[in-house]
């Protein structure tokens, strides 16, 4: 019980950390993809560029999500170990 | 904490994948690519089971019984997906034909279609559905078409499609396919920054995400370099390799032993990794086809022993590196 209180607790702490580095930006940013890739890909008609659009739109999300999930999760701990504060958290 | 921090980025991650998208598509609905610029998707599902037939020249007309998932008839249309093999019975070579198509229920109307098609390529058919009833059988006519191609049907060639499901919710599932490959990126990231610093952990991340994606490039290498030292070895038993000094056309490349060695082995590790094909559903959503969540299912379980093996390394990892106070 107390092991998952505190995977809880640093899986709370990382996504936190997630949020103040302003990750969230990729939430509004959609917005402007999913406009971007409507207003301006090419296609004989509207099917074929909705197909394109949509590819565009999901490599470009998923691209995306695999960065927040990877650029966090490959600097935080490093920080962490040189600040000291894995110390803490582990202690 | 390596568990709680591959739960903490992994969530985070996926959560802003599914909000992204979700934004995505509000962008692709206020530009003018909304859902009623694509067709809806639909679950497909095998409609002829029983086993390989034919229309050909010896048997120009066939009969079958379809299986149509629930739900769809009645409905709007019934969409058929045909994927053929064209057989070439002699003839003028037309690129195209077009192939008449009989759809019926007993005591109904009979619906006819004739549709085009390109030798080696799917394609579709679509039905009135509304007056279908799904107590009944439902029975698919085909002729062969008139000229050069014969065509055959392997069980599983005619797919049936269901109901049909909103864009947004199969992009929602598509996504939650996704979420697997999310926990195994930041896995790796987590497992370089065990032991090395930051861009020595984002590298091993990337080179997982590389090693995911072009899995089937090196599949193929691997496979050619195999092929060509067997067909070496056999030329070599048989007595007919070239023996003027020159290289012939049908001479296989020359494949060293370290080679070989090297493609063997890659054959081996690239057998240990999840196809990226079960986390990447783009085909299937650009196919129309929906997402099932039997294939979220699966991709989560085919994520689940890397996850394992790199939560554990990082771990291990951490475990052995000394943490200063601050």
């Amino acid at each position: 019980m107390t092991f998952l209180r505190q995977v809880a607790a640093i899986a709370e702490l990382r996504a936190r950390q997630g949020v103040a580095s302003r990750l969230g930006f990729i939430v509004p940013f959609g917005v402007v993809v999913g406009l971007g890739a409507a207003l301006w890909v090419p296609g004989v008609d509207a099917a074929a560029r909705a197909a394109t659009a949509d590819r565009v739109m999901l490599g470009a999300m998923s691209g995306l999500a695999v960065l927040a999930a990877l650029i966090p999760a490959a600097t935080t701990i490093p920080r962490e170990l040189r600040t000291g504060a894995a110390y803490r958290l582990l202690a | 904490m390596i568990v709680g921090s591959v739960l903490g980025h992994g969530l985070l991650a996926s959560l802003l994948l599914v909000g992204g998208l979700a934004t995505a598509l509000l962008g692709l609905e206020i530009g003018g690519l909304g859902t009623g610029q694509r067709e809806p998707t639909r679950a497909f599902a095998p409609a002829n089971v029983a086993g390989e037939v034919s229309v050909v020249r010896a048997t120009p007309s066939l009969e079958i019984q379809l299986q149509v998932p629930p739900g769809a008839i009645p409905g709007e249309e019934l969409v058929l997906r045909f994927a053929p093999r064209a057989v070439n019975e002699g003839g003028a070579l037309e690129r195209t034909g077009s192939l008449p198509l009989m759809l019926h229920q007993p005591g109904g109307d009979v619906q006819y279609r004739d549709i085009g098609f390109a030798p080696g390529r799917s394609f579709t058919a679509r039905f009135v559905a509304a007056d279908l009833d799904p107590a009944l059988p439902v029975i698919l006519t085909i002729h062969r078409p008139s000229g050069t191609w014969g065509l055959v049907f392997p069980a599983g060639s005619i797919e049936a499609g269901g109901p049909p499901e909103l864009f947004v919710q199969t992009t929602m599932k598509a996504a939650l396919c996704m979420m697997p490959l999310l926990f195994l990126i930041s896995a790796a990231g987590l497992l370089g920054a065990a032991r090395f610093n930051a861009p020595t952990a984002l590298g091993l991340g990337l080179a997982l995400l590389v090693l995911l994606a072009g899995q089937d490039v090196l599949r193929d290498g691997a496979e050619y370099v195999v092929r060509a030292s067997e067909t070496a070895r056999q030329l070599e038993t048989e007595g007919h390799a070239a023996d003027d000094g020159r290289e012939h056309a049908d001479t296989p490349a020359e494949v060293s032993p370290l080679q070989r060695s090297l493609a063997d082995v890659a054959l081996v590790g690239l057998r240990a990794l999840p196809p990226m094909d079960a986390f990447d559903r783009t085909s299937d959503l650009l196919d129309r086809r929906s997402v099932t969540p039997p294939q979220c299912a699966r991709a989560a379980l085919l994520a689940l022993p890397g996850l394992s093996v790199l939560v554990l390394a990082a771990w291990l990892l951490l475990s052995r590196r000394d943490l200063l106070p601050t």
